[in-house]
């Protein structure tokens, strides 16, 4: 029944929608930051690289809201402005708050891949682009996969700016946004529609973490939580 | 097929001196061992040699070209480490097929090579197998396969065997050995075990401390030590500190030590000493002797352990404080407590400079 009125709500409809979107986009960029970053850590001896390690790592102790209140006031009124699209903001946030939890799973799966795998490929005469894409690619590519996972499923709850942005331009905000907007202005359902959405959201994320947790297993310590 | 050759190759870990001016010539086709306890700086080396480490100072040549900055893929050579590091996503074909890949050689060309490489190290018919469904010494061939299906300048060896069980090593050793005979490829092989090294190589080179301590043949590097690091790493001796009288009969001179006065020759061609110098007699276990005949050095020992190793007999006793460990004829008589007569003629008396 509510599951029902909120699939006939178009607003709820199109707020999953841009969820998905945006979570999909940051995620995308996740990996590919996520990736580079791990591999620069794990595979690279530059002075300081202990830096960029915690760069991606620290967004974790950062309270959501002073990120979203942070982006937004920064760009209210300039061309990424939330109130012209909400798109920009929001996948920022998403990528700069949830890419801890790629880098870590990429970066145990380094870290157990031997460097010898790398230095034997260059002695045959594989560079090192080469050898990335077709030695350490594939062995990493579970943990790609789980840790691109829960940095999906952690975007697809995330709240703060959801709320932030979604308040400031209502037709791309994300599911956080409506699930908030049902339960303190909606005018029908009472507390019974956000409460489908949100069981929607935690079904989905128990699906996402048990995947994540199979695929990484023994592979490396799945971060949870947040 | 290459002439390599190093010219005071350094390379520094912060404040360590991993590899300290060494400069070494390997001829063609030559199987060189690098030999030395651990942390001696021979993997270094290797790695310097294959590109895995940019050195601090010093030049690297192949065949007179200078390939010190020359990044690792670009210097065609073969490595084979200590634990395979076979590919574990691709099965034995693609893991020996994989830099005839890069090379761009056509399918059946690369099919050819895969097979004759997978003869040569006697895997025929694994193709299909997987890494983790293959024994050690099996991977092994597989990693060895790798490195010269790509018919490369030079193979590296960084301690191939250590993994293996021993029976499997020896075997493998000859193998290599033979391997590389047939191939001709300039070989560097890294180990610290020093009877893999005698047994295999053409020449090697024994370091510490990331320095060359000596460099020959086995046989020079057994009968003729430099220093006393030497004479101590290779093979097994009894060491006599004494102090040189003088020379009687050159190359013979007359040193006083703890078990009485002994005749001795310089370890090493060349090398002359002075009277009142420190020095450190060497006798190998396989000198010594119960038959003296004039002018042997002789010494009473006291037997404390007597081992029957088949051929021989292992004598381990002590002199008035120094150890004494002799090989004697497995028919002789002598037992534990028993005080027997050792001798030694004068040129089996190698004498070290002290340190």
């Amino acid at each position: 029944m509510n599951f029902q009125a909120v699939f006939s709500d178009s607003e709820a409809v199109r707020c999953i929608v841009n969820s998905v979107i945006f979570s999909a986009a940051a995620t995308a960029l996740m990996v590919i930051l996520g990736v580079s970053a791990a591999y620069l850590v794990s595979r690279k001896n530059i002075p300081g690289i202990g830096l960029l390690d915690l760069l991606v790592t620290l967004p974790i102790a950062i309270p959501g809201i002073a990120v979203a209140t942070g982006l937004f006031l920064t760009y209210l009124g300039t061309p990424l402005s939330p109130t012209i699209s909400g798109a920009p903001l929001l996948i920022a946030s998403y990528t700069v708050r949830k890419i801890p939890f790629t880098v870590r799973a990429v970066f145990s799966g380094l870290e157990q891949t031997d460097k010898t795998l790398d230095e034997v490929a260059w002695s045959v005469g594989a560079s090192k682009p080469r050898t990335f894409f077709e030695i350490i690619l594939p062995l990493i590519a579970l943990n790609i996969l789980a840790g691109g996972m829960l940095s999906f499923i952690y975007s697809m709850s995330e709240v703060s700016t959801g709320i932030v942005v979604g308040d400031a331009n209502h037709r791309d905000a994300p599911m956080t946004w409506k699930m908030y907007d049902m339960l303190f202005h909606g005018l029908t359902g009472g507390t019974f529609q956000p409460a489908a959405l949100g069981f929607m959201l935690m079904v989905l994320q128990f699906v996402f973490i048990v995947g994540a947790n199979l695929l990484l297993r023994k592979r490396a310590t799945p971060l949870i939580g947040v | 097929m290459v002439r390599i050759k190093t010219v005071d190759l350094t390379k520094r870990f912060g404040e360590v001196v991993a590899v300290d001016r060494v400069s070494l010539e390997i001829e063609h086709g030559e199987f060189f061992t690098l030999l030395g306890p651990s942390g001696c700086g021979k993997t270094t080396f290797l790695r310097c040699i294959a590109g895995l480490e940019l050195p601090d100072e010093g030049r690297i040549y192949f065949d007179g070209e200078d390939v010190t900055e020359v990044p690792p893929h670009r210097r065609d050579t073969g490595m084979v480490f200590q634990n395979y590091a076979l590919w574990p996503h691709m099965n034995v074909f693609d893991n020996i097929a994989y830099g005839l890949k890069i090379r761009g050689l056509p399918k059946n060309e690369i099919k050819k090579r895969v097979e004759w490489a997978l003869e040569l190290v006697k895997l025929k018919g694994l193709e299909k197998r997987t890494p983790h469904q293959l024994s050690g010494g099996q991977q092994q061939r597989v990693a060895l396969a790798r490195a010269i299906v790509i018919n490369p300048k030079v193979l590296l060896f960084d301690e191939p065997l250590s993994n293996l069980d021993a029976k499997l090593r020896l075997e493998m050793r000859a193998e290599l050995r033979r391997l590389q005979k047939e191939l001709g490829i300039t070989t560097i092989y890294v180990t610290h075990d020093q009877e893999e090294a005698m047994s295999i190589s053409d020449r090697l080179a024994i370091m510490k401390d990331g320095k060359i301590m000596q460099v020959g043949t086995p046989r020079e590097v057994y009968d003729r030590p430099a220093n006393f690091f030497v004479a101590d790493f290779i093979g097994q001796s009894t060491f006599i500190e004494g102090t040189v009288v003088g020379e009687v009969s050159s190359p013979v001179y007359e040193v006083d030590t703890s078990v009485g006065r002994m005749r001795a020759v310089p370890s090493f061609p060349g090398v002359s000493f002075s009277p009142g110098e420190r020095v450190i007699l060497a006798i190998r276990p396989e000198n010594f002797s119960l038959e003296c005949l004039g002018g042997d050095n002789s010494m009473k020992v006291v037997v404390h352990h007597v081992a029957f190793l088949g051929k021989h007999l292992r004598v381990h006793g002590e002199s008035d404080g120094v150890k004494v460990i002799a090989e004697l004829p497995k028919d002789v008589s002598v037992s534990v407590g028993d005080v027997i007569t050792l001798c030694a003629s004068p040129k089996e008396v190698l004498m070290i400079k002290g340190e």
